[in-house]
């Protein structure tokens, strides 16, 4: 499948009892470049990306799908959307060859083309030394680094990452953004969930979201100039009244 | 469905359980052992029962009595210390104390009758009801051997299918199926909901794969561990204990798959319906003690009042224990297998719809 993906989201809401997670958020990823979706924990971004990945039904509004621009359902686009939920979300006990192997299996991967991907995946990832390590006994960006290849496998069109950083050290996580600049050139359209704000800088375009509402979208430099501070630490340490 | 997911999710499935040791030898040796010492163990004869007689000196009767109930094996002589039969039982010297006052049994006409009082110690209620059973009996036997040209009726009992009635034949079938219950309901339970605490199932729920699949994958790794062990189970309850296994081993099959399955649905769905590991052992539990209790196993199911009797019906273990006695004990009556294999694999299919139902494909 070579045509393009884009997602949208038309003003969904999802209520857990009285906590809203998501409060009308209408949301457009344009396809092929790197979204991130930046707000302090509790906004709602695991909450929208579940919806986005059809974990979770919205209670109002709907998540659209589209191919080259003819909106599609989400069954047929399923196989071309990648996820790396936020949670450990690895078996502890199967080693990493084991994981490629059971992913290349749920995926329904022709084994040439599994072999070549797989090979691609360790050699970026630099973990082929450690394919029979359990995950379980796998550092922390070594860790993430193989929830990333297992969702890297199928070849995504779009891929949805949950915090994919988040405890995990500062040379891993520059490493870890290599990868998704590396894929970038690949016109996979990625949307990264993330708690830092200094990763915020790293994306195309920007998503704020706050208590579950959507605040702002637009490219990084545009967004700062528009709340007139130097980076996005200062959006949120200014509170949420500042948060246009 | 897409046979090479559910194959490699399978493949998945093995290499998880299997790659604990610890697992290891819990799924597969301690059945075995569970089997051996719950049979050697769980063995319901009563034997060496204290007996203290009181007497007139030289009853011949009541020797002929003694001499027969000890060649029993049943019996032993009690060490009494004191000559009153109630402080033998009080003190735990006897368990059974036979008393005649006035006069030897011999003297005893129709006129003057001769009173034998049999005190039994009921502190465990089901041993009191074996001893009295033991002493009437001996006492008829000896009683009537005593003026055997009068006997107008005879009364010639054969035990048939279990003629020494043994205790193990009819416990290590029921034991048979209650370790499948137990490998199968415990593991499987448990199948959904470690995915769902690991954060596992979320990867698995974003991963284009069906209902059915996740459910089979999780299903079938279960049914051919419980089938290996309970051909392992089986077999050692042939070795082991002697158990005849006198009916055909296809329909043997035919009922331990059918079980299987059924308690695999059981797992599964209590799984469904779980969402940590804790509830799924408290559910495993709250279903595997009433159908272990109401099996007909500890309590005869014809005893029980109706309501109970409902309970005992809609239990697959019931008629596990039916048909494998049937079956080894009997040689297996095609109908009537036929009819408690069908119960069985209904109840499966109840369980497993509920399963399937229950089920969800999303986080909500």
């Amino acid at each position: 499948m070579d045509s393009i993906i884009h997602l949208e989201t038309s003003s969904i809401s999802k209520a857990f009892g009285k906590t809203r997670a998501l409060d009308n958020v209408s949301l457009k990823l344009k396809p092929g470049i790197l979204h991130g979706l930046i707000g302090p924990s509790g906004a709602g971004k695991t909450t929208l990306m579940r919806c986005l990945m059809g974990l979770m039904s919205p209670q109002e509004g709907e998540v659209k799908y589209f191919t080259d621009n003819e909106r599609r359902p989400f069954s047929k686009l399923r196989d071309y959307i990648a996820y790396m939920p936020q949670t450990q979300s690895l078996y502890a006990d199967l080693s990493i060859k084991e994981h490629l192997e059971f992913f290349k299996e749920m995926y329904q991967i022709p084994s040439d083309e599994y072999e070549k991907r797989k090979k691609n995946l360790l050699e970026v990832t630099r973990l082929a030394q450690f394919e029979d390590r359990l995950a379980g006994q796998l550092s922390g960006g070594m860790y993430k680094k193989l929830g990333l290849m297992c969702s890297l496998l199928r070849n995504p069109k779009v891929l949805l990452l949950d915090e994919p950083t988040n405890g995990v050290d500062p040379i891993s996580r520059r490493e870890f953004w290599e990868l998704l600049y590396d894929l970038k050139k690949s016109k996979v359209t990625i949307l990264v969930a993330t708690a830092y704000m200094d990763e915020a800088e790293r994306c195309s375009f920007v998503h704020v979201l706050e208590s579950g509402q959507l605040k702002n979208s637009g490219e990084p430099l545009h967004l700062l100039e528009k709340y007139q501070v130097s980076n996005f630490d200062e959006i949120f340490l200014k509170g949420s009244n500042n948060v246009i | 469905m897409n046979w090479k997911t559910l194959r490699g999710f399978i493949k998945k499935e093995f290499r998880q359980s299997l790659r604990d040791p610890v697992m290891q030898r819990l799924i597969f040796l301690a059945p075995m052992l569970q089997l051996t010492v719950f049979g050697f163990a769980l063995n319901n004869e009563t034997r060496d029962i204290r007996m203290a007689i009181f007497s007139k000196p030289n009853d011949t009767v009541i020797q002929r009595f003694q001499d027969k109930a000890l060649a029993s094996g049943w019996f032993i002589k009690a060490n009494v210390s004191e000559n009153d039969p109630f402080m033998s039982i009080q003190s735990g010297e006897a368990e059974v104390a036979i008393v005649i006052k006035d006069k030897k049994v011999e003297a005893a006409t129709l006129l003057e009758p001769v009173p034998i009082q049999i005190l039994i110690s009921a502190v465990n209620s089901l041993r009191a009801q074996a001893i009295e059973s033991y002493v009437q009996a001996i006492l008829n036997d000896t009683l009537t051997g005593n003026n055997s040209s009068q006997k107008l009726i005879q009364i010639e009992t054969k035990i048939l299918y279990n003629p020494r009635m043994e205790t193990s034949y009819f416990l290590i079938p029921a034991l048979i199926g209650i370790i499948i219950c137990l490998i199968t309901v415990l593991l499987t339970s448990m199948a959904f909901t470690r995915e769902r605490e690991a954060g596992t199932m979320e990867t698995i729920l974003s991963a284009p794969i069906q209902k059915w699949e996740i459910i089979l994958g999780k299903a079938i790794p279960s049914t051919l561990l419980a089938a290996v062990n309970s051909f392992l189970t089986c077999s050692a309850g042939a070795v082991v204990f002697g158990i005849p296994f006198t009916g055909s081993l296809f329909l043997l099959s035919l009922v331990l798959a059918t079980f299987i399955f059924t308690t695999v649905a059981i797992g599964i769905a209590i799984s469904t319906i779980s969402q940590t590991q804790q509830q799924a052992m408290m559910g495993s539990f709250l279903f595997l003690f009433p159908a272990l209790l109401l099996s007909g196993l500890m309590f005869p199911v014809e005893n029980m009042p109706p309501f109970m009797k409902v309970f005992s019906e809609i239990n697959p273990m019931t008629h596990f224990n039916y048909i494998m006695r049937n079956i080894i004990l009997k040689g297996g009556d095609l109908e009537f297998v036929l009819i408690h294999v069908g119960v069985i694999l209904g109840i499966g299919i109840i369980s497993f719809y509920l399963a399937f139902r229950n089920f969800k494909t999303t986080l909500n």
